[in-house]
C-alpha cells in the first residue's frame, strides 16, 4: 500500500513539477521576495525587516499564496484524470481508493513544498542579503514562516483533494472556500471565525512568526488565538476528515 | 477458478434518463468472446460496471463469483483492463506509465520494472519503453494500452475498441496476442463497433443495441444470415441502362430500382463479384459514383432486428 502511495505522488509530483505550468507558481511565489526588494529599495529609513516580514509578508503568504498554491495545484491534476478519464487507469488496479487518494494527496503537498519554501525563505534572502545586519534574525524567521506554510498546505490541499473529486466544478467550490470561508470568515470580529480552518493557520502564524498585527489593517488575526495544540490537532482532524470524505467520494463518483 | 469469469443477473445502468445497460442477463467463462454493437449500444457502460468504475442501477455482475462494485478492489487482481479513451499519461515514458501501474498493482522497485517491460515485450513495444507516451502514434498507444492491461497476467481481461488507431500490421500482431491469450485458458471480452474485428479475433459473441443484448452466439451463424439476404450497391452515372441489362443477364443481380437522383439500387448475393464487374465499367468512365451497403455491423443490426420484431 506504501509503495503505491508514492508512486501516486511520484505521479502526481511530475504532472505538476515537469510542466511548464509550474513557471506561473514559481512567479507566484515570487511575489513576495519582489515586493519585499521592492520595500528595500523605496524604503522609509526605519524600516524593520522583521516588521516588515511578519505584518506585510507573512499575511501577504498565508491570505494569498497559501490558498492559490494549494488550489491550483491540488485541483488540476485530480479535475483533469477525471475529466480524461484517465483515472480509470488507477482505480482499476486492486489498490483500495483511500491509497489513491492518499497518494494524490502526498504528491500535492510534496509538489506545494517547494513553491511555499520559495514564498517564505525568499523574502527573507533578500532582506538577508540587502540587510546583512538582520541576516540571522529575519532567516530564522523564514525557517519558521517555511513551516508554517508547509503545515497549513496539508489541510488546504486535503480539501483541494475533495472538492476535485466530489464535485465537477471544484475551482468554484474551492476558491469560495478557500478564500471565502477560510481567509474572510476566519479573520471576522467575534467567535464565527473559530469555524474557519484559517483562525487556526493564524493562530499557528501568531505563536510561530510572532504576527500581532497586519500592516494593511484588513483581515486582521485573532487577539486570542487559539492555542498551537489546538491548532494542530484541527488541522491533522481536517485533513483526517477530509481524506475520509475523498475516499467516500471517489467511490461515489462515476468513472466515464 | 471454479465460478465463471463474468456473471451478469438482470444488469441495468440508467445515466438520468437514458438508459445505457438494460437487464442483462449473460455468463462468460473460458474462451475469447467479442462485444460488439455500434457507438452509443453499452459496450464501454458494461465494461465499466464489470471493473467497478460505476455503479448497477439495478442488478449485479459477478466476477469469478464476487460482486463487483466500486470500491471493490480486491476482484480487481484478476482483471486487465484497456480503456476505450486514449491513454492521457501523456508526460510519461511508456515504461514508467506501466511501472506506475506495476506499482499499483503490488510490485516494486525492480520488479515493477521487469513486469512492465515483459508487457510491453509482449506486445512489442520493448523498443519503445522509453518514449513519452505524447510522441508515440495511436496505434503504438493503444499497444501500450493493451500492454497495460496485461500486466499482472490477468484472468479476465476487458479490451475496450483496442484496435482502433492501428495500422493493419499492428493491428494483426495485437489480435494474434489476444488470441493468444485466450487460447491460454483465460477468459477475454473484447468491444469493438468494427464486425470483421471482431471475427478476427472470435466466433463468439453479443451484440448490444441501446443497451439491450441483441443476440448472443456464434458469428457464423450470424454470418448465414447475412449470406441468406442480397447485399446492395449503389452507382450513377451516364448512359447506365446498357451495363444493368448486361449484369441483369448474368443473373448476378436479383433486383434493382433506381430513385428519384437518378441513382441504381443494385442488390446481389455475390457482392465481391458485383463490385468486381462495376470496377471495369467505373475505370471506363461510365460509373461516375459506386457506394456498397459494406457497413456489415448495420446489416447485421437490421437483420436482427427484423428479426426480432
Amino acid at each position: 500500500m506504501i509503495n503505491a502511495i508514492k508512486s501516486l505522488a511520484a505521479f502526481t509530483w511530475n504532472s505538476r513539477m515537469k510542466n511548464t505550468g509550474v513557471i506561473v507558481f514559481a512567479v507566484i511565489a515570487l511575489i513576495p521576495a519582489i515586493l519585499s526588494f521592492l520595500a528595500i529599495r523605496y524604503a522609509v529609513e526605519d524600516l524593520s525587516p522583521v516588521v516588515f516580514l511578519r505584518e506585510y509578508i507573512v499575511p501577504i503568504n498565508v491570505y494569498f499564496t497559501l490558498p492559490f498554491i494549494a488550489l491550483f495545484l491540488t485541483l488540476p491534476t485530480v479535475a483533469s484524470l477525471y475529466e480524461k478519464g484517465a483515472i480509470a487507469y488507477i482505480f482499476t488496479r486492486p489498490v483500495p481508493r483511500w491509497a489513491c487518494v492518499a497518494g494524490i494527496l502526498v504528491g500535492s503537498i510534496l509538489s506545494a513544498t517547494p513553491l511555499l519554501l520559495l514564498a517564505a525563505l525568499a523574502p527573507s534572502l533578500v532582506f538577508g542579503i540587502f540587510m546583512p545586519d538582520s541576516f540571522g534574525e529575519v532567516m530564522s524567521l523564514g525557517f519558521m514562516h517555511s513551516l508554517l506554510l508547509i503545515l497549513s498546505v496539508i489541510p488546504y490541499c486535503a480539501l483541494c483533494v475533495l472538492l476535485a473529486i466530489w464535485s465537477k466544478k471544484p475551482l468554484l467550490w474551492a476558491a469560495f472556500l478557500l478564500f471565502f470561508w477560510g481567509t474572510v470568515v476566519g479573520s471576522l470580529p467575534g467567535d464565527a471565525k473559530i469555524w474557519s480552518l484559517h483562525h487556526y493557520v493564524m493562530g499557528l502564524a501568531k505563536s510561530m512568526c510572532g504576527i500581532e498585527k497586519v500592516a494593511t489593517g484588513l483581515l486582521p488575526p485573532s487577539a486570542t488565538p487559539p492555542s498551537d495544540g489546538l491548532s494542530v490537532l484541527v488541522l491533522i482532524v481536517i485533513t483526517v476528515g477530509m481524506l475520509y470524505l475523498a475516499q467516500l467520494a471517489a467511490k461515489r463518483r462515476d468513472v466515464y | 477458478m471454479s465460478s465463471p469469469a463474468i456473471e451478469c443477473n438482470n444488469l441495468s445502468r440508467w445515466y438520468g434518463e437514458v438508459q445505457g445497460l438494460a437487464g442483462l442477463n449473460v455468463t462468460l467463462d473460458k474462451g475469447v468472446f467479442g462485444l460488439l454493437g455500434p457507438n452509443g449500444s453499452g459496450k464501454s457502460t458494461f465494461m465499466r460496471l464489470l471493473t467497478g468504475q460505476i455503479r448497477a442501477s439495478r442488478g449485479s455482475v459477478k466476477i469469478f463469483g464476487e460482486i463487483m462494485v466500486p470500491g471493490n478492489y480486491h476482484v480487481l487482481r484478476h482483471i486487465g483492463y484497456s480503456i476505450g479513451e486514449d491513454v492521457h499519461f501523456e508526460n510519461e515514458t511508456a515504461v514508467d506509465f506501466m511501472k506506475m501501474l506495476a506499482v499499483l498493482g503490488g510490485e516494486h522497485g525492480a520488479a515493477a520494472t521487469k513486469r512492465a517491460m515483459q508487457a510491453l515485450d509482449f506486445m512489442g513495444m520493448a523498443e519503445k519503453a522509453n518514449v513519452r507516451l505524447c510522441e508515440m502514434s495511436k496505434g503504438m498507444r493503444q499497444r501500450v494500452k493493451v500492454a497495460q492491461a496485461l500486466l499482472f497476467e490477468p484472468d479476465l481481461l476487458l479490451l475496450d475498441e483496442p484496435l482502433n488507431g492501428m495500422d493493419p500490421t499492428n493491428r494483426r500482431q495485437t489480435i494474434d496476442r489476444v488470441r493468444e491469450w485466450g487460447e491460454s485458458g483465460r477468459t477475454v471480452l473484447l468491444a469493438s463497433h468494427v464486425l470483421h474485428e471482431v471475427e478476427s479475433v472470435t466466433d463468439r459473441l453479443m451484440m448490444l443495441h441501446h443497451g439491450r443484448l441483441l443476440a448472443e452466439g456464434r458469428l457464423s451463424d450470424i454470418r448465414k444470415l447475412i449470406d441468406r439476404k442480397p447485399r446492395r450497391a449503389t452507382i450513377k452515372g451516364e448512359n447506365l441502362r446498357q451495363l444493368i441489362s448486361e449484369l441483369l443477364g448474368d443473373e448476378l443481380i436479383t433486383g434493382f430500382n433506381q430513385d428519384i437522383d437518378g441513382r441504381f439500387h443494385l442488390d446481389t448475393f455475390d457482392l465481391p463479384v458485383l463490385l468486381e464487374r462495376l470496377s471495369v465499367y467505373g475505370r471506363s468512365g461510365i460509373i461516375e459514383t459506386l457506394e456498397t451497403d459494406d457497413q456489415e455491423l448495420e446489416l447485421v443490426y437490421s437483420l436482427l432486428l427484423s428479426d426480432n420484431a
